[in-house]
């Protein structure tokens, strides 16, 4: 099993061992919470901890979810 | 439909530099308020899921560039405002807050340690035995833990810790130019088996902002 905390090659990245995985952790799970339900709905997940595949998936289905929040949003 | 996403905030200071661009190659512009000031630009929103890990990239970059230079309040990638008198008016409503933070948090960095329990794998072990030496295995992490805070004491501005079912999470706030101290001294400190250890940083000091700039009052915005 693939260790959560290996070092991902991001291109045009100048700090080669920062995972994409902690960045991931940290622009989504840390800092200023400024709108909503996405974020604090994550927030309660130790990304971290979770692999990358997981943490992948929960983004995109909030994002689904989003779109369609949204969507109902434009509809009269 | 397009929104602003704010990046973080910081303190005005002059010789600054900014980043060529924002997410996706987008202009970055600013908005100033006395000494405070907050990076932003305008997204697509809502996001691609595809390219989110090259916005998370993109964001960390711009973030990284501001924090390089001092004290960053980072906001979170998927916050957005509306438009850009809506993140005006949040920063004229909590610049005090944010002002009195980055002050605080100003020279100062958050280094991280990571501790999680990774068995080896069982060759003719039960459910039960696993359960046991991850138990053990925690226990371990609380020990490891407190000598992990007494070794960096010297070195200490703030110290938090997060536990997780898989182990902890350690948060420490030194002055930057410490950083290869904290890992030197954190390294020298042997990792109980079975746990593993990660260290990272330095990271803007998210974790040491107050609740105020944390998660600030939204009222009234939607």
């Amino acid at each position: 099993m693939q260790n959560d905390f290996e070092p991902v090659a991001l291109a045009g990245a100048s700090d080669q061992d920062i995972s994409l995985l902690d960045i991931l952790d940290h622009v989504l799970n840390a800092g200023v919470v400024v709108h909503g339900s996405l974020v604090i709905s994550l927030a309660g997940v130790d990304l971290i901890y979770v692999g990358l595949n997981v943490v992948l998936t929960s983004v995109e289905t909030a994002l689904r979810t989003m779109h369609a929040e949204e969507n109902k949003r434009e509809l009269p | 439909m397009t929104k602003v996403l704010a990046y973080c905030a910081f303190l005005n200071r002059a010789g600054i530099s900014l980043p060529e661009h924002g997410l996706g190659g987008a202009a970055l512009d600013e908005i100033a308020q006395n000494e405070l000031r907050v990076l932003w630009s305008e997204v697509e929103w809502p996001f691609d899921s595809s390219a989110l890990q090259r916005h998370a990239v993109e964001f960390h970059q711009v973030v990284n560039h501001m924090f390089a230079q001092g004290a960053v309040a980072p906001f979170r990638l998927l916050s957005v405002f509306d438009d850009k008198q809506v993140l005006a008016d949040f920063v004229s409503a909590h610049q005090h807050n944010f002002v009195e933070d980055l002050n605080r948090l100003q020279n100062l960095v958050q280094m991280e340690c990571v501790l999680y329990f990774k068995p080896q794998t069982p060759v003719n072990s039960s459910g039960t035995d696993y359960l046991q030496r991850k138990a053990d295995a925690l226990r371990g992490a609380e020990t490891h833990v407190a000598d992990i805070r007494a070794a960096l004491s010297a070195l200490s501005h703030g110290l938090r810790t997060r536990e997780s079912k898989n182990g902890s999470r350690i948060f420490l706030l030194v002055e930057r130019g410490n950083e290869l101290k904290f890992h030197s001294i954190v390294r020298n400190l042997p990792v109980p088996e079975p746990l593993s250890r990660r260290l990272s940083g330095p990271w803007p000091p998210a974790e040491f902002l107050s609740e105020s700039v944390r998660a600030p009052n939204m009222a009234g915005q939607k």
